[in-house]
């Protein structure tokens, strides 16, 4: 008998053992009792006992002293109404674990009762309780680290944290970890599930890494309603992972409430698909493959239900002016119209022209919905403005496909379109001066007077014509196409395109390609669009000087046929043709040569100038852009150094 | 992990009524020692064995490794003491076992400290299971002796006191902390704990402990238990690097790092590959021993996957799996498998790495060939750095001609880039059909070609204790001046001091060449630092001091060259300075072309020009010579471009295409391409600064010579008016010296073009022994006839005439 061994009466070691039994699950023994304040176990010193058998019964409290910590914010925890779902889990793993604890316990009891009956042979003793009691200790230890790390924890941060601890390369903890997060991340997974398999966010405590907006209007759904709250994504889901979950859900809701395809979901998700905590590349694997289906789903749905690129075909078409017949017709009918001051024009004249400029041009074959679609807007009218100034095309969109064209989108649209319209307004009276100098020129070459600044006029009319071609050149091809072609690339390309952002971002990129380069867009120079319109307004200035030259030669010349015929008929008559009192017939009469001629050559003159000053200015400032495109136009519109060299003369002349 | 703050317990309280031992009977004593030692072995102490409390700092971390003395009784019988005493370092090696195993599964000490923690933890179980049944025997049977536990616990004694040698050197490996480099020691501020003992290190030691006591089997089996426990974590990182090409390694104890700041991005701009080589690097001193042969391969498998996965293309699993069962397990002889492989992972580590790198080697090779068109890729690179049908290049340079003229500082590059588009474009070009054609960029250079090489050829062989920023430079024709393969040799003979250069290209052939593993830090490192500035910038750096071969600003023609826009994978291959060599091999090309043009144009004035044409027969004989000093020169600079075409680049491409189409590892192709622009540089003599001169010299006569076309008319024509004797008399005196001076600028001609035609032809007869036999097709072709080598006394004749 170990006893014997001692002179003294000491304390039978079956006691101190039964005393253990009770301190192991936080209940004070006899001689073993719990300290007030720190929570040690401290034994009670008038008991005889020797200084070993302290040293290992006070090895051994502090099971009881971890259990009792554990057990403490189990309850506290519990109590608390607050909880969320994630901590309660947490909970139940580490009771789950106490009960395998006390099952322990059990069995340890029940020696200490046969060792009541036969002392010796198989008898529980000190040492060997403290071998038998070394798995629970490790394990115990562990949650109290848990608990102590996850206070004041909640759901998506809290399994993260623990997630934290698998980063261990002991086996025993590495695993226990594991057994653990499988149970806390249950309600975690459930929530997921939900998520991705039917876009439903059930998160009673906020503890999804995803969050709803309640106060997001429908129109906005898709951009600003739900978003990730990353203090709550556990540490295994990568930001690129939880950025696809949440377009899943996202994708599932936007089926549901805008494309109305809510029996797509039910049919085809989440059968018999459960998740929990384990592999985590299985779980990405399932997230892609929902990913990857509802997202074709929903762009399948865009595309042949909701004609997403039957819409942007016709944005291009109408809006961005390339359906040119289209345009020549909806120029040639308005022209009269539009030059009235902004005030005088009614909506309703306006449709009417669209209508007629539709069934007259290819646009007719058009799909009825698009051109329904087609409208006439007119801008917020400011004194002075001429029909010009406020006119404009607009195109409705409605819902879902809103969702990429926004507001805010079409408004740029119409930006370029008016700069467009202008352009080709602009290109439309240089192509009818053009005319005017070609069907007159025989009829008027008889004023010889007028000959060198006839041909100067075609020489400033060939400049203008080539500047104007050039600008509508790089604006059609190089811009408009060519983005064109990289959104359509986009589009029909399932690699980058996987989900309804990348969508919207191909879109927006497509967008600002379109402005940016085309001029419109504040990053390039502050002067370089007032001095492109400048441009336009001079040649449109010059246009109308023109015109009265030209009125004035026809005025002219019809002068002189009249006086020529006068002069026939007298001769017939046997009088002398040409009288004194009579203008000269081939030259201009001196006081309309002196007064009138050259008040409309000098404007000519000026406007010419002043088109060539702004020009020059034009290029300097588009060379000196960070766009090479833009630097590519600059040497498109100055290709033989026309104005370079001019600029060049100019200061020179300067200096 | 866990505190142990409630067990402090009050220790002083010590029995004061315990009875001396010696007191006692001699069974009383035994047994009362015995309850004792149990009690001791198990840290606590007993009733007459205590602990002497060591007197060191308490602060200090390894206070608690530091073997406890244990102090028996001094009553005791003699001779039961002297047996406790035996047994009782038992007891303070488990104390300091303990200890170890708290302090190190901590998480800063690594996955491979926590495997082997826990290791070690499962053997003290056993050890505390022994210590009960010990205590269990002692108390059922009444004849249990000292003798009888001292028996029992001898197999324990010897697996405990192994473990303490090894914690022991673990624990030293780990007080080596101060890194011996200040430098190293700033960048490396103090994170904490040291890799010694960390990680790979660990692995290398229990596998040193297993190689060094595999004369004990019992060690030996314990070590071997330790490593196969300990080796788990690493070995899963290592496969998830060699499988999947990431690194998971929280705390920095593999054995491959991931370098942050380098990214793929710099590969266009920078001239030293940097990505490629600094990427990811091998921790050189923390490889476990055993995985030294197979380093490289375990660096490139992860680093070809990465590659791979930096394209975006997702590796599936599916896949993998699927190749793993086409090779299966192909038979690796590649090291004995010893025993501490055996530990590992029963052997398969090293078939597994062999699979994984194969792998890796064909998806990236497929990923360059098939899915990047590599081939496609350099044969569109062939027909714009090469000028294989080139329709589109005589196209632009009529169409740029006139800008060209101008000094090369003056030239619009927006508008040669558009003059070029246009050409590319240009319908009826073979150029169309070319994917490629987008990435093609018109580019001027600040130097000449002949000064840019003469440069790096200066610094290539100036070697010794040249200025750092040259080095750089003095790679890109590096290889050709050692043999790659004999370049190992070099490395390890070549001190580290000495040649900088020579390590330099050392360290660059050693990347490919697999064997070549030690002496490669070195030369890495400092290829890293001083190679790091672009080399771009060494050459505006060292302008100042290195000698200018033509005065006066460059024309645009001589300082065009092209540029080509290479994505990211490819630009492994096309890095930077493979693109430097093709830009230069395309100047040397556009020189001869341009020299050819000119001649053409002096040909087409000598033509139709009628003073020309219709010379009086008096002046045939220097007529004659004009034409055939051109006619020699144009035949110079023709078959030196038909050379340069067709008998160095199109039958080296031809190899190298070849030679791809065969390619089996990547580091191949890195190779036979680095290996095909060498050749190139090398047979074209662009290499050889003599050689070089004197090319340079010869072409810039030739250009002289057409740029005094108008001069030698104009002379021509004076001469014409001096034979009409009439108009002679009335000749302004300038004519007669306009005569003289041509006539001596046309001696000086012929005599300064065939000096050095000779002067080349003998060099090259010269060179084709050391450098390439190459040469000696030029030979053959730039003097077909032995016009040259039989012309000696004519041209002393020649001389002789002119100057009489």
């Amino acid at each position: 008998h170990g006893t014997n061994n001692s002179n003294f009466h000491e304390v039978e070691e079956s006691v101190l053992l039964r005393d253990l039994i009770f301190v192991f699950q936080g209940i004070d023994g006899k001689m073993v009792k719990f300290g007030a304040e720190s929570g040690t176990c401290t034994i009670d010193p008038s008991f005889n006992i020797s200084h070993s058998t302290r040293g290992l019964v006070n090895r051994l409290t502090e099971l009881g002293w971890l259990y009792k910590k554990i057990n403490q914010y189990v309850q506290k925890t519990l109590k608390e109404a607050s909880a969320g779902l994630v901590e309660q889990s947490f909970c139940s793993a580490l009771q789950h674990e106490l009960v395998d604890y006390f099952r322990l316990i059990a069995v340890l009891e029940s020696h200490i009762a046969n060792d009541a009956d036969a002392t010796g042979s198989k008898g529980l003793t000190l040492k060997r309780l403290l071998v038998w009691t070394q798995d629970s200790l490790q394990r115990l230890r562990l949650m109290s680290v848990l608990v102590e790390c996850c206070q004041d924890l909640q759901g998506g941060a809290l399994v993260s944290m623990v997630h934290d601890y698998t980063q261990h390369g002991d086996p025993l903890i590495q695993q226990f970890i594991h057994h653990m997060l499988e149970r806390i991340s249950a309600p975690f997974y459930v929530m997921l599930q939900r998520w991705i398999y039917g876009g439903e966010l059930e998160d009673p405590r906020t503890e999804f890494f995803i969050a709803v907006n309640p106060d997001v209007e429908e129109e906005d759904m898709w951009q600003s309603k739900y978003f990730i709250r990353e203090e709550m994504l556990p540490a295994f889901i990568g930001m690129p992972l939880a950025k696809k979950i949440l377009s899943i859900g996202k994708s599932l809701n936007f089926l549901r409430h805008k494309c109305d395809d809510s029996d797509w979901i039910l049919q085809n998700h989440g059968v018999g698909k459960s998740l929990k905590y384990g592999d985590i590349a299985e779980l990405e694997g399932s997230i892609d493959a929902a990913y990857v289906g509802t997202s074709q789903r929903l762009l399948h749905l865009l595309s042949t239900k909701f004609k997403l690129i039957e819409h942007l075909t016709a944005i291009k078409r109408y809006i961005l002016l390339g359906q040119g017949d289209f345009i020549q017709h909806l120029m040639e009918s308005l022209g009269t119209n539009l030059s009235q001051p902004a005030n005088t024009l009614f909506r309703h004249n306006l449709t009417g022209t669209l209508e007629t400029a539709i069934r007259s041009s290819n646009a007719q074959y058009d799909d009825p919905d698009i051109l329904r679609r087609l409208d006439v807007r007119l801008l917020e009218i400011s004194p002075g403005d001429s029909g010009w100034d406020v006119f404009s095309l607009d195109y409705h969109v409605d819902s879902p496909v809103n969702t990429i064209l926004t507001p805010v989108a079409m408004h740029q649209y119409l930006k370029m379109f008016n700069f467009l319209w202008r352009l080709k307004r602009v290109e439309h009276a240089l192509s009818s001066a053009w005319r005017r100098q070609t069907t007159s020129a025989r009829a008027i070459r008889p004023i010889l007077e007028l000959v060198p600044e006839l041909h100067h006029c075609r020489i400033v009319c060939g400049e203008m014509i080539h500047f104007v071609y050039q600008l509508q050149y790089y604006i059609l091809f190089e811009v408009l196409e060519c983005s064109w072609d990289e959104l359509l690339k986009a589009i029909e390309n399932n690699n980058t395109t996987t989900d309804l952002d990348s969508l919207i971002e191909a879109h927006s990129k497509y967008l600002r390609d379109v402005t940016s380069k085309g001029l419109l867009a504040a990053s390039h120079d502050a002067n370089m669009m007032p001095r492109l319109l400048e441009l336009l307004a001079t040649i449109l200035d010059y246009k109308i000087a023109q015109d009265n030259l030209y009125n004035y030669a026809l005025a002219e010349i019809e002068r002189r046929e009249r006086l020529a015929q006068t002069a026939d008929r007298r001769t017939r008559h046997g009088q002398w043709g040409l009288t004194d009192q009579d203008e000269t017939l081939d030259r201009i009469p001196d006081e309309q040569f002196e007064e009138l001629v050259p008040g409309l050559l000098r404007t000519l003159n000026e406007y010419s100038m002043q088109f060539k000053r702004e020009l020059s200015q034009l290029l300097i400032t588009l060379s000196a852009d960070g766009d090479s495109d833009l630097r590519f136009l600059s040497f498109r519109l100055d290709f033989n150094e026309f104005y370079l060299g001019s600029l060049k003369a100019a200061m020179v002349g300067g200096g | 992990m866990a505190s142990k703050s409630h067990m402090d317990i009050d220790q002083s309280t010590k029995p004061k009524d315990a009875p001396m031992a010696g007191t006692m009977s001699l069974k009383l004593q035994e047994s009362a020692i015995i309850e004792d030692i149990l009690f001791t072995m198990m840290g606590i102490e007993g009733t007459y064995i205590s602990i002497v409390t060591p007197s060191a700092a308490p602060q200090d971390l390894d206070m608690e490794y530091i073997h406890k003395e244990f102090k028996t009784d001094e009553s005791l019988d003699p001779s039961l003491r002297d047996l406790v005493s035996r047994i009782l370092p038992l007891a303070s090696i488990y104390l300091s076992l303990e200890a170890f195993v708290e302090l190190h599964s901590r998480f800063e000490y690594g996955y491979v400290s926590h495997a082997l923690c826990a290791a070690i933890r499962n053997l003290l179980k056993e050890y505390l299971i022994l210590i009960a049944q010990l205590e269990n025997q002692f108390r059922s049977s009444p004849d249990f002796t000292l003798q009888k536990l001292w028996y029992y616990i001898q197999p324990t004694m010897q697996t405990l006191s192994s473990l303490d040698i090894l914690v022991g050197v673990i624990r030293e490996a780990g007080k080596k902390t101060e890194p011996d480099d200040e430098i190293e020691a700033l960048l490396n501020p103090k994170e904490g704990i040291p890799l010694e003992c960390k990680g790979g290190s660990i692995l290398a030691i229990i596998a040193a402990g297993m190689f060094n006591m595999s004369g004990d089997p019992v060690t030996k089996k314990l070590y071997g238990f330790l490593l196969n426990k300990a080796s788990v974590p690493y070995i899963n990182m290592l496969e998830s690097w060699i499988h999947k090409g990431e690194i998971r390694d929280p705390y920095e104890e593999f054995m491959i790092v991931k370098s942050r700041k380098v990214s793929k991005e710099n590969i266009k701009e920078d001239f030293n590959d940097a990505y490629w080589e600094q990427r990811y690097t091998i921790r050189e001193n923390y490889v476990p021993s055993f995985l030294v042969p197979l380093k490289s391969k375990i660096l490139l498998a992860g680093k070809y996957l990465n590659v791979i996965r930096e394209c975006g293309i997702h590796l599936s699993q599916a896949d993998r799996s699927a190749s793993a069962t086409v090779h299966p397990s192909a038979s690796t002889n590649v090291l004995e498998r010893n025993d501490i492989l055996a530990a590992l992972s029963g052997g398969r580590l090293v078939d597994t790495i062999e699979d994984a790198y194969q792998y890796a080697n064909k998806k990236l090779l497929d990923l360059l060939l098939k899915d990047k068109q590599l081939l496609g890729r350099l044969r569109s690179m062939k027909r714009y750095f090469f000028l294989d049908q080139s329709d589109y290049f005589t196209h632009f340079l009529d169409l740029a001609s006139a800008e060209l003229k101008r000094p090369s500082k003056e030239v619009s590059l927006n508008k040669l880039q558009s003059l070029m588009d246009l050409a590319l474009r240009n319908p009826s070009s073979v150029t169309v059909n070319d994917i490629f054609k987008e990435d093609l960029k018109v580019d001027l250079s600040h130097l000449s070609l002949v000064d840019q090489l003469l440069r790096i050829i200066h610094v290539g062989g100036l070697g010794q204790g040249q200025a750092l920023q040259d080095q750089g430079q003095g790679q890109i024709l590096g290889n050709e001046r050692v043999d790659s393969r004999a370049s190992s040799y070099k490395i390890r003979s070549h001190s580290r001091a000495g040649s900088g250069i020579h390590q330099q290209q050392g360290s660059n052939d050693s990347w490919h060449d697999e064997n070549v593993v030690e002496g490669r830090d070195n030369g890495t490192k400092s290829g890293i630092s001083t190679g790091g500035l672009s080399s771009m910038d060494g050459i505006m750096m060292s302008t100042a001091e290195l000698p200018t071969q033509s005065r006066g600003p460059l024309a645009g023609i001589d300082a065009l060259t092209l540029d080509y826009s290479v994505k990211f994978p490819l630009s492994l291959v096309i890095s930077r300075k493979a693109l430097t060599k093709y830009q230069l091999l395309f100047r040397h090309l556009l020189y001869l072309k341009h020299g050819e043009q000119v001649l053409c144009a002096t040909w087409t004035e000598h033509a139709k020009s009628i003073v020309w044409k219709n010379t009086s027969p008096e002046l045939k004989q220097w007529r004659g010579r004009v034409y055939s000093l051109r006619g020699r020169m144009l035949t110079f600079v023709q078959q030196f471009a038909y050379y340069v075409c067709s008998e160095v680049l199109e039958p080296n491409w031809r190899e190298l295409a070849s030679k791809l189409s065969k390619v089996s590892t990547v580091d191949q192709v890195l190779q036979i391409h680095s290996d095909f622009l060498d050749t190139c540089l090398n047979e074209c003599m662009l290499t050889n600064s003599k050689l070089l001169r004197i090319y340079s010299k010869l072409m810039s006569t030739c250009i002289k010579f057409t740029n005094y076309t108008d001069r030698f008319t104009r002379a021509l024509m004076a001469m014409e008016n001096q034979l009409d004797e009439e108009t002679a008399a009335m000749a302004p005196s300038n004519q007669v010296q306009q005569i003289e001076q041509a006539m001596k600028r046309l001696n000086e001609f012929e005599d300064g073009f065939i000096y050095h035609i000779k002067l080349l032809i003998e060099a090259l007869n010269f060179y084709s022994a050391t450098e390439t036999v190459q040469y000696l097709c030029l030979v053959v072709r730039l003097d077909y006839n032995q016009f040259y080598a039989n012309q000696t006394t004519t041209s002393q004749h020649l001389a002789g005439n002119s100057s009489s």
